[in-house]
């Protein structure tokens, strides 16, 4: 006991060696190819060139073809070619005053955008202009009203002003949707649709989003009041293979491709409620091992018994 | 039926290398242990960072390589924390005309230009119309010119368009049209006037706090050996400028760090025909556009000559009067001609005040936009001259004989 003690004792605690870092040839070492990133709701249609600071002029824009930028592989068929449109970056932040008069925006131009169905209204406050989404009976040198205050009694809204979810009467049908306060603009952006608000609960209020989803929002969750413009734009048919094509969308099969059972109306019970806000699970931090060595056609070759 | 031994057989290696794919990316649960630790005030470091030696990378200054280009942060010599609010030759104001009166604290006191007495000959027309053809068909610059687009067709690609390039359209048509004007006018005022290309000027002001620069670059300014007379003596302080309410004036101008203020008037007040007549401002479509790409409207347009003009005079008031002048004692009157080779605007400037902020205001006076000709190409391999207006000449001689 007594010796285990003293050989105890000569053990002391020094500087770990530091391990040198040798050049491994990468011939044998197992790389998987890479796979890109398809249906968590990013697109490959195009990359936007974003400056650092919000600008107004139109940005620059890289077809992607369907491919993923990251692996360079096909990500998406049926995507390439067509007209390249520039980009209007759009200012998703209705930001107003919490207490006062809100604060007033003048709409300068509506724009036809081509990376969007909806129209893009040019608007201009103090010395900055900024883009936003138009709604439907927008028209140049209309005033637009901000306000991120809830009063007790809801607002009497009018078209294209921004409100808090809270401060909106029950029926309000609403467009550019947080669904996390100071998010910026988030749900329904296409043109001519629109959410509805349905009921409110406690600090929540519960919209019909387009596809009949029920969200259950934070009441100080901004939101722009009206439908969204170029209604038309649904009951309009593309007319013709050349214009799919202009519209950036590649020849498709003529194979009939619905004969699995998994197409067809469904007939199910509607889906709860979706409640944001709620507590987001911690996302868990990868670590990437790397093993150097080849993994061998039997046990015996791996591991050389 | 007993399983031959071949049909057990696998490649191990090759299923565990397609394992290997998912299962090397580790998802680390966190148990909250580091968490715990730091509340308790016990550091925690990552294994990585003493095991692996951090070798900082050294900067090796090489001597004899090309200087550094210039970086346009703070430390320019010319930044300053102050921002400037600068109006180029190519910029257009969002809101225009209007925003324009408020900048410069003007007001319009009638449509239209104060009575002139027009007056042409057909020998003039005739030598406008050679003038015409001359500046936009005949000469012998073939440059590429921009891009014709169709909105309603646009996947259609036009054949690219070979010809004049448009500042030089309007460069020869200026020179040749004023040279006209001074062959056909009396020889006492010709020998009055002078003809200044390439001219620079510029003008800063202090309105509401912001510090404001207006700067015109490669103008042709017609001289005088006597200032123009006032127009008019209506006291001005009872018009109202126009509300752009909620737009600042200020929008759309330039803000910029790195700059030089400069009150610039390029010509000597010791040279005798060093008083400003009338600026002729090219407006060339490929330079001059909104930041926001959508077409330049007409107001744009109108705002743009008056701002020029604008700054045409006030660097030739601060030149005579000083800096400290406000309400000048003799107004500075400053014709304009602005042309983009077909349509011509004509306006003209009363500078009563330089306090632009005060009661007394300028006076600004101007027509709409005069097309010179409706058509001028060549069309089935024949110079043609449509529409011709005649009115454009008789207002450049007018404002050339103006005295």
């Amino acid at each position: 006991m007594t010796s285990l003690a003293r050989a105890l004792q000569k053990l002391c605690i020094t500087q770990p060696q530091i391990a040198p870092r040798f050049i491994v040839s990468v011939r044998t070492r197992i790389v998987t190819p890479p796979k890109p990133e398809i249906g968590r709701g990013k697109s490959f249609r195009r990359i936007v060139h974003f400056p650092e600071n919000y600008t107004v002029k139109p940005l620059e824009v890289t077809n992607l073809g369907g491919r993923d930028p990251k692996t360079g592989r096909l990500a998406v068929k049926g995507i390439g070619g067509g007209i390249k449109h520039k980009y209007h970056w759009i200012d998703w932040h209705r930001v107003g005053p919490s207490e006062g008069p809100p604060q007033e925006e003048r709409v300068i131009q509506i724009i036809k955008d081509g990376c969007r169905t909806a129209h893009v209204a040019l608007v201009a406050y103090g010395d900055k202009l900024k883009y936003i989404l138009a709604t439907e009976n927008m028209k140049p040198g209309d005033i637009i009203r901000t306000s991120s205050h809830i009063p007790r009694i809801p607002v009497r809204p009018n078209e294209g002003d921004a409100y808090p979810l809270g401060a909106l009467p029950i029926g309000t049908q609403i467009n550019c949707v947080e669904h996390t306060p100071g998010l910026g603009g988030f749900l329904v952006h296409a043109a001519g649709t629109f959410a509805t608000i349905l009921r409110k609960v406690d600090n929540r209020v519960i919209i019909l989003t387009p596809s009949k989803k029920e969200f259950s929002l934070l009441e100080n969750c901004m939101c722009t009041v009206g439908r969204l413009s170029n209604v038309a734009h649904g009951d309009t048919p593309i007319g013709s293979a050349q214009k799919n094509r202009e519209l950036g969308n590649r020849p498709r099969s003529g194979l009939w491709q619905r004969k699995t059972g998994r197409f067809g109306r469904k007939i199910r019970k509607p889906p709860p409620v979706k409640v944001f806000g709620g507590e987001k699970p911690k996302e868990r931090e990868v670590v990437q091992l790397n093993f150097s060595g080849h993994f061998g056609k039997h046990l015996r070759t791996q591991f050389q018994y | 039926m007993r399983p031959s031994p071949h049909l057990c057989k696998q490649h191990l290696g090759w299923h565990f290398k397609k394992l290997w794919a998912t299962q090397s990316a580790r998802k680390i649960r966190d148990a909250g242990i580091e968490q715990k630790l730091l509340e308790k005030g016990v550091p925690v470091v990552r294994a990585a960072d003493i095991l692996w030696e951090k070798r900082p990378l050294e900067k090796i200054e090489v001597v004899g390589l090309k200087p550094k280009p210039v970086v346009f942060d703070h430390t320019h010599p010319n930044w300053h924390d102050k921002t400037i609010l600068t109006y180029r030759d190519n910029n257009v104001l969002l809101k225009g005309l209007q925003q324009a009166k408020i900048l410069t604290n003007t007001v319009e006191l009638k449509q239209g230009l104060p009575d002139f007495t027009l007056k042409s000959t057909k020998q003039i027309d005739r030598r406008v119309k050679e003038i015409i053809l001359t500046s936009h068909v005949f000469d012998a610059e073939q440059k590429i010119l921009p891009k014709v687009k169709d909105p309603e067709r646009p996947a259609w690609n036009f054949p690219r368009v070979y010809g004049i390039t448009q500042p030089r359209v309007i460069k020869l048509l200026l020179n040749n049209l004023l040279q006209l004007i001074e062959n056909s006018s009396d020889l006492e005022v010709v020998k009055q006037r002078y003809v200044f290309d390439d001219t620079h000027f510029s003008y800063n002001f202090e309105k509401s706090s912001d510090l404001i620069q207006f700067e015109l670059t490669g103008d042709t300014l017609l001289t005088s050996t006597k200032p123009l007379p006032p127009v008019t003596e209506e006291p001005t302080e009872s018009f109202q400028l126009p509300d752009i309410h909620p737009i600042k004036p200020t929008i759309t101008l330039n803000k910029e760090n790195i700059y030089e203020v400069r009150g610039i008037y390029p010509i000597s007040l010791k040279f005798a025909k060093s008083h400003p007549h009338t600026i002729f401002v090219p407006h060339v479509e490929t330079e001059v556009k909104n930041l926001y790409e959508e077409p330049v409207t007409e107001a744009q347009i109108f705002g743009r000559s008056l701002l020029k003009t604008f700054t045409v005079a006030a660097s030739y008031a601060k030149e005579k009067y000083g800096n400290d002048v406000t309400v000048l004692p003799k107004p500075v009157v400053v014709q304009c001609v602005h042309t983009n080779g077909r349509f011509f605007h004509f306006g003209i400037f009363q500078l009563n005040t330089l306090d632009l902020e005060g009661g007394v205001k300028n006076v600004w006076f101007q027509t709409g936009r005069l097309p010179l000709f409706e058509t001028c190409c060549y069309k089935v391999g024949r110079p043609v001259l449509e529409g011709y207006n005649n009115e454009v000449i008789q207002y450049l001689d007018a404002f050339y004989n103006n005295v």
